[in-house]
């Protein structure tokens, strides 16, 4: 069974990006495509960022703010902010232990 | 800074092949991102990928929404479009076939599955003209009354197409070189790839522009009712046509196989088209199920 927590996918999945860049605060399309190149070095395509924002709306994590032209901004919502610091918490656990394993390896070597 | 220009020009002429629900929620601010950031090709292929995955797995927040009308305007042009698809793969299987009587005596499975294909053609054939005619008068009589040139055009496209493609094969069929009895590869790339190019986009054409006479001519509520109940008919013709070329295909390989049957009409390129068109009327069978599903819920919501 998946847990709510898989509803993000993979560490790199889009939506996590989108989910990562909207915790600083509503943004419009080109903006989280340059925060999220800016944060993780990856460069997401027109297409994968739409699928994840239509993907994200639809499961209630974010919300279009009112448009600014044609330039239609997104937030993130509480469910969204909760299901974001839950998986950052499993990765940080992931990349804490990892270190810790990687040093005691390094130091025995 | 042209060049930028000219790729956000070419991925906004991408943003069509989304389906029509989500161009009406997202296609502005896309195309507001693509004029920020012009997409290199993996952008462009970014944007084909996204089409194909919001046909596939359409989301909640932007088509769950949608009017009874729209819901089924959309899903009877989709089964339109899987019905095309189905009769380009029955029309080469119809041509390919048509000398192979003295096969399917020593096959039994072969005649049955001949009469399957046939049975769905017919079927197929009866709900389009039930569905589709009432709509194609509604669409004429709009094209005059309101004098919509564009309606017009669209209503004439596929016959324009279909003209193309008959010039097409007049002028390919008088410069290909000679068959000489086989396929040369002068012969094959000459006459048989464009002319088999040229009607697929001729049947992409026909497939598409009954969407988008629909959504031109905006068809009454009791039109597109009997419409979704023809295509239910229609998406059974399909999985008739789909189940038929499934039986046929392998019973000829295995009739040719144990030597029961002259292996001469069987040469490579019919077996390749053959397995190309079963390929075609399979994959048209579950997006067929999907909208004769949403037609089905869209005309019980309408009453």
């Amino acid at each position: 069974m998946r847990s709510k927590n898989d509803e993000l996918g993979r560490w790199s999945d889009p939506s996590l990006l989108v989910l990562a860049s909207l915790a600083e605060g509503e943004k419009h399309g080109y903006a989280m495509v340059a925060d999220i190149e800016a944060m993780a070095g990856v460069h997401l395509g027109p297409g994968t960022l739409y699928g994840a924002l239509s993907r994200l709306e639809s499961q209630g994590l974010i919300e279009p703010v009112e448009a600014d032209g044609r330039r239609r901004p997104y937030r993130i919502t509480g469910a969204g902010a909760e299901l974001l610091r839950e998986r950052l918490r499993t990765i940080a656990a992931v990349a804490e232990t990892g270190l810790t394993r990687l040093r005691a390896a390094g130091a025995s070597a | 800074m042209r060049r930028g220009m000219s790729r956000a020009r070419l991925g906004g002429a991408l943003v069509a092949l989304y389906p029509e629900p989500w161009r009406d929620r997202y296609s502005e601010e896309m195309r507001a991102l693509l004029e920020d950031d012009p997409p290199g090709a993996r952008g462009l292929a970014s944007l084909l990928a996204g089409a194909a995955r919001a046909h596939v797995r359409p989301q909640r927040c932007w088509r769950a929404d949608l009017a009874p009308a729209t819901a089924m305007r959309l899903s009877v042009g989709a089964l339109f479009a899987c019905w095309m698809l189905v009769s380009l793969a029955g029309s080469a299987f119809a041509k390919l076939t048509e000398h192979m009587d003295p096969v399917e005596h020593v096959h039994p499975l072969l005649s049955a599955a001949r009469g399957m294909v046939t049975a769905g053609a017919a079927l197929g054939a009866a709900a389009v003209a039930i569905g589709g005619l009432p709509l194609l008068w509604q669409a004429l009589s709009t094209a005059v009354r309101r004098r919509d040139r564009r309606l017009v055009g669209l209503l004439a496209s596929p016959a324009l197409a279909g003209c193309l493609l008959f010039a097409l094969a007049a002028v390919l069929a008088t410069a290909a070189p000679s068959r000489h009895g086989g396929f040369p590869a002068g012969f094959v790339l000459g006459l048989l790839v464009p002319l088999a190019l040229g009607t697929c986009a001729c049947a992409l054409v026909g497939a598409l522009a009954p969407k988008a006479v629909m959504r031109r001519a905006e068809p009454p509520l009791a039109l597109l009712r009997l419409a979704a109940w023809a295509g239910q008919a229609l998406t059974v013709a399909i999985a008739l046509v789909a189940l038929g070329l499934s039986v046929y295909v392998p019973a000829l390989w295995s009739a040719v196989g144990a030597g029961r049957a002259p292996s001469g009409p069987l040469g490579l390129s019919t077996g390749v088209t053959l397995v190309l068109a079963l390929g075609a009327a399979l994959t048209a069978v579950g997006p067929a199920l999907l909208a004769a599903g949403r037609a089905r819920r869209a005309a019980v919501a309408a009453g």
